[in-house]
């Protein structure tokens, strides 16, 4: 309040600028606004008054400028004047009348910080005005700092909440799970939690904390650190489903009683043995997807109250239902936020709940088939995107999990953004090739473009370093003549492009131009591959590398 | 200090205007009293000799500038007859343009 006052009662501080060829006025308005307190500078030309303001920028709260001036008008100089403050308000002391009709005072107020201030002012007058305006620039200004400075805060509870996260996706030799975490403002109060245990196991905890913005989100940020303490404890992962609801209760009523409560879906994926055990308190039930059909598995309705709701709440092992999975079925985890999608603010057209089931279904599955199942969610969002459903009113969450067969000459993995990530990553890529008796000089190619991508997505591909345990997903196969290697990424945004590069030398500089730092790397590219395509779903970068098997290659195979 | 002679002179009008915006500073009222009637004079045979060229657009600037010093300094009735002149420059009617300024002249002769 008494930072309000002060910017309010603004006298001492406030340095006015005026500008007028007459003597007299000059003298009279300086006058007035010296009485008031004000600090005035009056000077009798634009050239005067634009040397005071270049001076020192900052230093004027507001101007009065005649209209009616000697080479230049008042309005002339109000467009320098924006050139150099957009918001510094321009009083126009005229003595020109409203009634004459030389629309004068039209032109004035085409400019939404210019005022009309008659010669004949009165001091009462000139002075209320002027405390007005420039109190309320001050307001203006002060507010509009204060939100820079909170959205630098959310940017770096963002960060810090992003950080806690498991990586987006992760590839292993019997399962896979992929996820995509979005929060409706900059913090959220989603979590997910992804621990692989024993052969091929897998316990997935989804949750979404009542309410959004910065008591939802430090609660996430407290329940996160509760389950990342929670799975290193010995035989944790273990547990039922059901025991995990109860600890994660008992947590929530010790701590955040009167904070907040949590939906949350619990799940324990055997991908060897192929079932699933979960249960859902109070969030929307597993989707289980097989072969594009959505699959209902809890007729029954089974599953209990939200965590943390209700005190007495105890989860059952009835609440617990077990699903058998065919080797080709897609589990998929979703916070009701995936609901809350609309087309308008007002939220009146909601995303229906079986368009987006439908669509989640065709996608997952589609994914599955081709080996993308890193793209799956964020070509999801992109059509969501494409259909109009652009508000978010909640966070999203969508975690997808399946058991991971290993498609006919296709190489996939997923590994952490390190440089000794990468290079192992390389390694085993290099090892597939050899197996599928791909040509030395190929696989080498193949490699040296995987290591020059990753790298640059680890150099350059992220503003915030904390943002680096990101993982990067790649694909790879050879369709007839060449090799196509197809990475995705969650860095920076690249612009969406495809280009030969044989087919045009302008081409492929336009494409380098538009690429981000590639340093180096835009020459071995250029040499390696045929064609590169760059596109961007939601937050997924992809990158598609044509790699040729030359007849000099396939000679040195056959040789 | 505004001197005892020059406030008896101060025309009545201008004396209550200045005194209702600076109060009891007589020097500021003096000094800007003073700027007044040395501007307004040396306007009104700038504006003589504009009419008696005929030129109107300078008339016109002329006639705009005395009536923005005449509000500035509370004396309405040269503020009046400054915006009459404008009309009638406007017209370009001489004439009675001269006769506007002659009472203005007339206003200011006892400044």
């Amino acid at each position: 309040m008494a930072v309000l006052n002060k910017m309010t009662d603004n006298r001492h501080d406030t340095k006015i600028l005026v500008v007028d060829d007459e003597k007299l006025i000059r003298m009279v308005i300086s006058a007035k606004l010296k009485k008031a307190g004000y600090t005035c500078i009056a000077v009798a030309d634009v050239e005067s008054a634009m040397a005071a303001l270049k001076k020192d920028p900052k230093a004027f709260s507001a101007v009065i400028t005649d209209i009616v001036m000697g080479n230049i008008d008042g309005f002339a100089f109000r467009d320098i004047v924006r050139g150099i403050d957009a918001s510094l308000p321009v009083f126009f002391l005229t003595a020109l009348d409203p009634e004459e009709g030389s629309g004068f005072l039209k032109k004035i107020l085409n400019d939404p910080i210019s005022y009309y201030l008659p010669k004949s002012v009165s001091n009462d007058v000139l002075i209320r005005r002027i405390r007005q305006i420039v109190a309320s620039r001050r307001v203006g200004m002060f507010i509009e700092q204060k939100l820079e400075d909170d959205k630098k805060s959310m940017q770096l509870a963002a960060n810090i909440q992003s950080s806690m996260l498991p990586v987006r996706s992760v590839m292993t030799p019997r399962g896979f799970y992929t996820s995509w975490w979005r929060p409706a403002e900059m913090v959220s109060g989603d979590l997910y939690e992804a621990v692989p245990f024993g052969a091929g196991c897998y316990l997935y905890v989804l949750g979404d904390i009542q309410g959004h913005g910065t008591s939802a989100a430090l609660a996430m940020t407290a329940v996160q650190s509760f389950l990342k303490t929670l799975m290193r404890k010995e035989g944790a992962p273990y547990m039922s489903p059901a025991e995990i609801a109860n600890m994660l209760h008992r947590f929530f009523r010790k701590n955040l009683a009167d904070v907040s409560y949590m939906t949350a879906l619990i799940c324990i994926h055997r991908a060897v043995a192929g079932n699933v055990s979960w249960i859902s308190c109070g969030a929307p039930d597993l989707m289980v997807i097989d072969n594009g059909v959505h699959i209902k598995i809890n007729p029954e309705g089974r599953g209990g109250m939200p965590i943390g709701l209700m005190p007495d709440t105890v989860y059952e092992e009835d609440d617990v239902v077990t699903t058998d999975l065919s080797n080709t079925a897609v589990c998929v985890a979703c916070t009701d936020g995936l609901y809350d999608l609309s087309r308008d603010q007002a939220g009146m057209e909601r995303l229906p709940v079986d368009v987006s089931e439908k669509m989640l279904a065709e996608l997952a599955d589609d994914a599955r088939r081709k080996g993308m199942m890193p793209a799956f969610f964020a070509k999801f969002m992109t059509f969501c995107d494409e259909m109009g459903y652009k508000v978010f009113h909640d966070d999203v969450t969508l975690l997808t999990f399946c058991k991971r067969l290993p498609l006919d000459g296709v190489y996939e993995d997923t590994f952490l953004l390190t440089p000794a990530e990468i290079d192992s990553a390389s390694q085993k890529m290099g090892e597939w090739c050899a197996s599928q008796e791909w040509p030395e000089t190929v696989t080498g190619f193949v490699q040296l473009v995987l290591e020059e991508k990753a790298m640059n997505v680890y150099d350059h591909g992220f503003d915030d370093k904390s943002r680096l345990h990101e993982v990067v997903s790649i694909r790879l196969a050879r369709a007839e003549d060449r090799a196509c290697l197809t990475v995705w990424d969650n860095g920076m945004p690249q612009p969406s492009l495809k280009v030969a590069t044989g087919d045009s030398e302008t081409a492929f500089e336009i494409a380098n131009s538009k690429m981000s730092n590639h340093g180096r790397g835009r020459l071995m590219m250029r040499e390696l591959c045929t064609m590169i395509e760059h596109n961007r779903y939601g937050t997924l970068n992809e990158a598609v590398y044509h790699i040729p098997f030359r007849k000099e290659a396939d000679g040195e195979q056959n040789a | 200090m505004i001197s005892r002679e020059r406030e008896k002179k101060m025309k009545e009008c201008c004396r209550k205007y200045l005194a209702e915006q600076f109060g009891d500073d007589e020097e500021i009222m003096g000094e800007i009293y003073g700027e007044y009637v040395q501007s307004v004079k040396e306007k009104i045979a700038e504006l003589k000799e504009a009419l008696g060229a005929a030129d109107w657009q300078r008339s016109d600037r002329i006639a705009h500038t005395i009536k923005g010093n005449a509000l500035a300094a509370g004396d309405e009735e040269v503020a009046r007859l400054a915006i009459e002149i404008r009309k009638t420059a406007a017209l370009g009617d001489g004439e009675r343009s001269l006769s506007l300024l002659a009472e203005m002249e007339k206003q200011c002769e006892s400044l």
